[in-house]
């Protein structure tokens, strides 16, 4: 993509070992993902569970090795980065998790954990210049400064997340990658919770990696989103192209099974029960071939390239569109 | 079928009890499904557990209200107690299926158990491999003899159907069956559900905090808040015109794929805790529309129109504020 | 420590009764031995042949042994010994059962290695292993509780292992990973935090269990030396005269009981005390 992506993900390979009734497997996890997050962006990442969605944020933060593939920067390459240009990752680069009850240490204070990056790589000059750094955040994140002092317990599950964002905002970095966070909320606190990213997005300039399995999330904040399935992008695009005129089988039926709130557009009835192949048992072919409704012969042989399509920053991984 | 009556389950000492439900009432009937909707710590899991007789011991207790199964008072009866009375039969099912199915024994095991409860013992078998099919297991005759870890989440919630609809159920109980599942394969689940209710003529008192999926499946929908039902109505009036400000605050604040980036309206603040609720409209602290006596009076359930009840002063009319 | 605070660090106690008497008699235990010269009637060791196996009576409260010593001053007197020894085994069991778990679990290659060395440390019975290595070490107070403390060490370490690699997959540790946290500050500001309040419970029961592995050592010549008073000495002496003079076997015999099980009840009340969810229900904040 072009020179002023901050972040250049290509073809990352992330892979596990798992012992699975006394064998050993390994689980390809990402299989050969290739992104950019321009400066100022929302990124959304959707898919279903297992899709290894959030495996490309855990290795882009370090969280996971990645045994392929590179991870630049502002053009620099992340994997392979000096002590400095670690540093200077851990402080661009930050991740909101999803659970805000475990994500937070119990005995840690509040202004503990959201002085945290601070704290470690050294940026504070004295105390005071530290409470007040807390404090700014906390305020900007919708908490009272007097949070700093109390304990996660004493917060509603809102109000944790709100803290985990201001960790991951404190300095303020160039990338947020936010990893499912709404989805463990309920959803009047989920609205504003989102409401909120969205306002530190144009506040801070942050460009951000959305993962989620929601695409009523996703359609809400990102501008551009990727779908993965089984490790790999089958789709790519301008999150209204996308959501509106989805082109890939797997983005249809993902849309197509959104529960709509409105009782006249009833989508059940079909009786369905493919699942998605075990990951231990990759196809050899496209991996959605086996519930896909466009299958043909050379989908169960061929795995398909994801290829642009030459508009609106489309790009599609299927033989029969 | 199902009938619950001004239910109110407490937690707390006699003297002061703390109603986690309060005063709750609505009716399932035959192939009908009841769709029970609420944020986390509304009661509504509580509603079910105290519908099943499964309250946790020691804990909340059945304060006041009746549960009538089929016309007779079920109330203070245990399940096992349910069914040696003869009375009429419900069963359960809960998000997590792994938690509820032995780790250890095959699937076709945990079910003909299920059905020797209930069931003669000779066609057990038999009955657990037609339950499977009921449920539309993908293979069924391979899968009783797999472990519940070989199975996919979706499956593990099509087995835990099976178990529950081994004593041929007349209510069946779902507590956000699906919530844990990805969409593609909830929609399978709900469809199946749909499918069943109608085919075995059971009612079913769906439990969710998703609107979405309530407009899918529901018949009906009551929804709650606070320990309260606020609101309820059939599907369509309850999308169609809501009545209840909360009611309007959920769908609204739901997020659209369509929507593009822009702000979501909010219901701001958080629902109260059990015990902190004082007099006056529960809901009123929250509310955009409460006026001043909305903090004060002791409301009743309105009639709005045919089958549309609502717990508010000042409804909404046809969406707008009245 | 304010006034609240130390209510609440009471509550558990007050809370259940014989928690509270566990306390009690803890904390007499321990004013026992601070005050020994000055409470205890007469000097433990001063021997008078002509009172000797006195039964219980005014002047000699707990009796008399086969030396005519008095009873109950050596009983307090003893008090000292079995601190001291419970001390230095919990210290001992958590210098190094801390550090070792803790490693182990963060470094699954050297976790692997000291892990399996742990395993087979703990394939002895704890007083086997003792007798062993005071065998190989000689008889003396500080190989008693290096002889206990290694027992015990593998418990610990077992905990701390076990704890520390569930600690370490929590979403705060990887979120302080990612961060750019190294292993020194995941363990003061993550690991070690959350480690006290089990450990406190562990190095209560520690504590007690070492008590009774004393007092075994001592019955069987092997702890403490002989002239110097101890529960486990003064039983071992007094075996002799178990059908003559049962007062002998019964008031030390009790201290090692009482205090033992003072202590579990102290360490149930502990981690109650400890578990956030009791914090929650007594409304404390911190």
């Amino acid at each position: 993509m072009s020179g002023d992506d901050i972040l250049d993900v290509r073809d990352l390979k992330v892979s596990f070992a798992v012992r699975r009734a006394g064998r050993k497997y390994r689980v390809q996890a990402v299989d050969g993902v290739s992104l950019a997050l321009a400066e100022g962006e929302v990124l959304g990442i959707v898919g279903e569970s297992g899709c290894g969605k959030t495996t490309v944020g855990r290795a882009i933060v370090g969280l996971v090795q990645a045994n392929g593939g590179s991870i630049r920067f502002k053009g620099v390459d992340a994997m392979g980065a000096g002590r400095a240009g670690r540093r200077a990752m851990h402080l661009n680069v930050r991740m909101v998790f999803q659970d805000p009850y475990a994500s937070l240490n119990p005995r840690r204070t509040i202004g503990d954990s959201v002085a945290e990056a601070g704290d470690i790589n050294g940026i504070f000059r004295d105390r005071a210049e530290r409470s007040a750094m807390v404090a700014e955040t906390l305020a900007a994140v919708g908490l009272n400064p007097s949070f700093a002092a109390r304990y996660p317990y004493e917060l509603s599950g809102g109000q944790r997340q709100r803290a985990g964002i201001a960790r991951a905002i404190l300095p303020t970095p160039s990338i947020v990658i936010a990893d499912e966070p709404v989805s463990a909320l309920d959803v009047s606190v989920q609205a504003q919770v989102l409401n909120l990213m969205m306002d530190l997005r144009e506040q801070l300039r942050l460009s951000m990696l959305f993962i989620s399995h929601d695409l009523g999330v996703i359609g809400q904040i990102s501008d551009r989103v990727v779908v993965m399935y089984m490790g790999r992008i089958v789709e790519r695009g301008r999150t209204r192209t996308v959501l509106d005129h989805p082109l890939h089988p797997y983005t249809r039926s993902l849309i197509a099974a959104i529960p709509l709130p409105d009782p006249s557009k009833r989508i059940l009835g079909a009786i369905e029960t493919s699942e998605p192949p075990s990951l231990f048992k990759r196809p050899s072919g496209c991996a959605y071939a086996a519930r896909c409704p466009l299958a043909s012969e050379r989908c169960l042989i061929d795995v398909p390239e994801l290829r642009s399509t030459g508009t609106d920053e489309r790009a599609l991984a299927c033989h029969n569109v | 079928m199902l009938t619950v009556r001004d239910l109110t389950v407490s937690s707390g000492s006699a003297t002061e009890p703390v109603d986690i439900v309060a005063g709750v009432s609505f009716g399932v009937a035959k192939g009908e499904i009841l769709g029970l909707v609420g944020e986390s710590g509304c009661g509504k899991s509580m509603t079910s557990l105290a519908i099943m007789g499964l309250l946790p011991q020691p804990g909340p207790r059945v304060r006041a209200g009746r549960v009538e199964l089929d016309g007779r008072d079920v109330t203070q009866l245990q399940p096992w107690q349910r069914v040696e009375a003869g009375h009429g039969r419900m069963a359960m099912i809960f998000q997590e299926p792994m938690t509820s199915l032995n780790p250890v024994r095959r699937i076709g095991d945990q079910i003909v158990e299920a059905v020797r409860v209930h069931d003669d013992v000779s066609a057990a078998a038999a009955r657990a491999r037609e339950l499977l099919e009921l449920v539309r297991m993908p293979d069924p005759e391979m899968q009783l003899a797999a472990y519940p870890h070989q199975l996919s989440g979706g499956q593990r919630q099509r087995v835990m159907i099976a178990i529950a609809l081994a004593c041929r159920p007349q209510v069946l109980i779902a507590d956000e069956p699906t919530t844990a599942l990805d969409v593609t394969i909830q929609v399978q689940i709900l469809g199946l559900l749909r499918e069943l209710c109608g085919r075995l003529e059971m009612a079913i008192l769906f439990i969710t905090h998703d609107m979405g999926v309530i407009a899918q499946l529901a018949d009906r929908v009551a929804v709650m808040y606070a320990g309260r039902i606020v609101e309820t109505a059939a599907v369509d009036a309850v999308f169609g015109s809501p009545r209840h400000h909360y009611t309007r605050g959920l769908m609204d604040c739901m997020p659209s794929r369509n929507a593009g980036a822009r702000r979501l309206p909010t219901v701001s603040g958080q629902p109260p805790a059990p015990g902190t609720i004082r007099a006056g409209c529960v809901f009123a602290p929250r509310c955009g529309a409460a006026r001043e006596q909305c903090h004060v009076m002791t409301l009743s359930r309105v009639e709005v129109s045919r089958g549309h009840e609502v717990l508010c002063a000042f409804p909404l009319n046809g969406g707008e504020p009245a | 420590m304010s006034r609240d605070a130390a209510i609440l660090w009471l509550k558990p106690f007050i809370a259940r009764p014989i928690a509270l008497a566990g306390l009690g008699i803890l904390l007499t235990t321990v004013l026992a031995a601070l005050l020994a010269p000055w409470l205890s009637p007469y000097d433990p060791n001063a021997i008078d042949p002509v009172i000797r196996l006195t039964p219980p009576n005014a002047i000699h409260w707990f009796g008399t042994d086969q030396f005519g010593r008095d009873t109950l001053s050596r009983v307090i007197h003893s008090a000292r010994m079995a601190l001291l020894i419970g001390s230095g085994v919990v210290l001992f069991a958590l210098a190094t059962g801390v550090p070792v778990g803790i490693l182990s679990a963060l470094f699954p290659r050297l976790g692997h290695v000291l892990m399996r060395m742990i395993d087979v440390l703990m394939a002895f019975p704890t007083l086997l292993l003792a007798l062993g290595l005071i065998v190989i070490l000689g008889p003396s107070l500080t190989n008693a509780i290096l002889a206990i403390g290694l027992g015990y060490m593998t418990t610990t370490t077992r905990i701390v292992y076990g704890l520390t690699l569930r600690l370490r997959a929590e979403t705060y540790v990887e979120a302080s990973r990612s961060m750019g946290a190294g292993t020194i500050w995941l363990i003061g500001r993550h690991i070690l935090p959350n480690l006290i309040s089990p450990l406190l419970v562990q190095a209560s029961f520690v504590f007690a269990f070492a008590q009774l592995g004393a007092a075994s050592l001592d019955f069987l010549g092997l702890g403490a030396p002989p002239e110097i008073p101890s529960w486990g000495n003064m039983l071992a002496e007094s075996r002799t005269f178990v059908t003559r003079a049962p007062w002998l076997l019964f008031f030390p015999g009790m201290m090692i009981v009482a205090t033992a099980f003072s202590l579990n009840l102290v360490g149930d009340a502990l981690r109650d005390r400890l578990d956030p969810r009791f914090r929650q229900v007594f409304g404390e904040k911190g």
